[in-house]
């Protein structure tokens, strides 16, 4: 089989346009899925019971359900009912289900810290909210980085799932692409390739990160 | 009430689980007073310590500093603990240095000292720095200000988290065994702070497992074994003339792993012929200085 790489040059701007909305997939869900997991986190070590238990089965149903099914809801549910555009309930679907996998990640990274830090803390007067922000999150980062940067990792990957729903992102585009030119090799070579460039920048932010982050010694 | 008394312990019992830690501990500490806590390990020196300033909840007593109650036991046996933000409030004017230092390692030493006036008692930076300056000064540590915690040595550590609880302005310091973690030639750099601020009047209550530093320093020493106080009085009293047996062989325990043996032993119980002798400690301790 002779391979024809111009296929790829013919169709770039469209698979530019098609990895434009999947950052924008990618940005918009990972926001929401962190603003919401630290929340989700923040309740799991709430003294109060419900809290606790509101975040528990969050977690479990998110963490349990595939993301298409979660995306297939948002679109559904959301989409159809309230009105939201396929892009928003696409961000909608992959943020909640990613917030939950980022409420553990939080959760487990807050847990690292010493408990000696919120005594000292609380021997200095410190209000809980002050200290949490000060002085236990910022530590509990260092720890959660690399995990946190290896699932964001995968919501990059996995907002490919949004094409079932008809949002025409950079697998959308590709597959259209592929159907239309009869050149599936070449063009999800090229697709590959993008999605590549994408996570090595985030490899980049995680080792940028982790620098930022490491205690002084 | 005596204003002089700044803390007032009573009925003090706490429990973790089915194990009973303090069985019932009274006592007060007058403003200016050094109290050394001494006792085996295990006996509850150091919960009864953390209680003081309610990082350890008690299961039953009273608790008072600076004439407010943190707790107490009301008529139908339940406890009552202050809102946070009176527990706060007392906290302020409560300094607590850890075994461990619990340094924050994310901060320098300077911002290490700054955090909590700022945040708790709403100091300006500028206000703040410059006292923490002068703290960090006065511990020897004045040039290791930019210095973060993890490029200190354990003395040093220590000294940063006495000048970090010092800048609350506190009416009352408590140490809990801070001498513990540290290399032995390190500790003296430590006990040394401690020394100084003692003789500037600071009340202290000061856990610790250095009979030479209660000899010389404290006014008074309590010596706790399971749960209960089983000997207070005078530090010359207490260590150099124990009433109580198991003060006796307490003291005898720790004395005979001590580097400080001298010939000439003039103590009623000689430990062994290497063994120092108990009034030797009580009259130069000179251990604690550099």
């Amino acid at each position: 089989m002779e391979l024809d790489w111009s296929v790829v040059g013919r169709s770039w701007d469209l698979l530019i346009g098609g990895t434009w909305v999947t950052l924008q997939l990618f940005v918009w869900s990972l926001a929401l899925g962190t603003v919401l997991g630290l929340i989700l986190a923040l309740m799991r070590l709430s003294r109060f019971r419900a809290l606790r238990w509101l975040s528990l089965g969050y977690i479990w149903l998110f963490r349990g359900i595939p993301v298409l099914v979660a995306l297939f809801f948002a679109f559904f549910v959301f989409g159809r009912q309230i009105g939201l555009s396929p892009l928003q309930a696409g961000i909608l679907g992959l943020g909640t289900s990613a917030a939950a996998y980022k409420a553990e990640i939080i959760r487990a990274g807050i847990m690292s810290v010493d408990p000696g830090q919120y005594e000292a803390a609380e021997g200095l007067a410190m209000t809980r909210r002050h200290y949490m922000r000060r002085i236990i999150i910022p530590q509990g980062i260092r720890v959660m980085v690399p995990t946190y940067m290896s699932n964001t990792i995968l919501v990059l990957k996995v907002s490919s799932v949004a094409v079932a729903i008809g949002i025409v992102e950079l697998t959308g585009i590709t597959r259209q692409l592929s159907n239309s030119t009869n050149r599936p090799i070449e063009l999800f070579t090229a697709a590959a390739f993008i999605y590549l460039m994408l996570t090595t920048v985030l490899v980049i932010v995680q080792e940028i990160l982790e620098r930022r982050f490491s205690l002084k010694t | 009430m005596n204003s002089d008394v700044l803390v007032r312990v009573s009925g003090l019992h706490k429990s973790f689980g089915d194990s009973e830690v303090l069985k019932g501990i009274d006592f007060e500490v007058n403003r200016g007073e050094v109290v050394a806590i001494i006792g085996p390990s295990g006996s509850g020196k150091t919960t009864m310590l953390r209680c003081v300033n309610l990082l350890e909840r008690p299961t039953a007593g009273r608790i008072e500093v600076d004439s407010r109650v943190l707790c107490e036991e009301l008529p139908d046996g339940s406890m009552s603990f202050s809102k946070k933000a009176e527990i706060r409030a007392i906290r302020e004017h409560v300094g607590m240095v850890f075994q461990r230092f619990n340094l924050f390692p994310h901060f320098t030493a300077l911002e290490n000292v700054i955090e909590a006036p700022m945040a708790v008692k709403g100091l300006s930076r500028s206000d703040a720095e410059a006292r923490a300056h002068e703290l960090l000064e006065s511990v020897g540590l004045g040039h290791k200000a930019d210095s973060y915690p993890l490029q200190l040595s354990g003395g040093q550590q220590q000294r940063v988290a006495i000048a970090r609880a010092l800048a609350m302005d506190p009416a009352l310091m408590l140490f809990d065994e801070v001498t513990s973690s540290v290399d032995p030639e390190l500790a003296g750099e430590i006990l040394q702070v401690m020394k100084r601020l003692a003789q500037e009047g600071m009340t202290m209550l000061v856990v610790t497992h250095e009979m030479g530093f209660a000899a010389e320093v404290a006014d008074r020493v309590l010596f706790i074994d399971h749960g209960l106080i089983v000997e207070e009085g005078s530090a010359k009293q207490v260590l150099a003339n124990p009433k109580n047996a198991r003060t006796r062989a307490f003291l005898r325990a720790v004395l005979e792993r001590a580097p400080m043996a001298e010939e000439g032993d003039p103590a009623p119980e000689p430990a062994g012929s290497s063994a120092p002798g108990l009034s030797q400690i009580v009259e130069g301790s000179d251990d604690v200085e550099q």
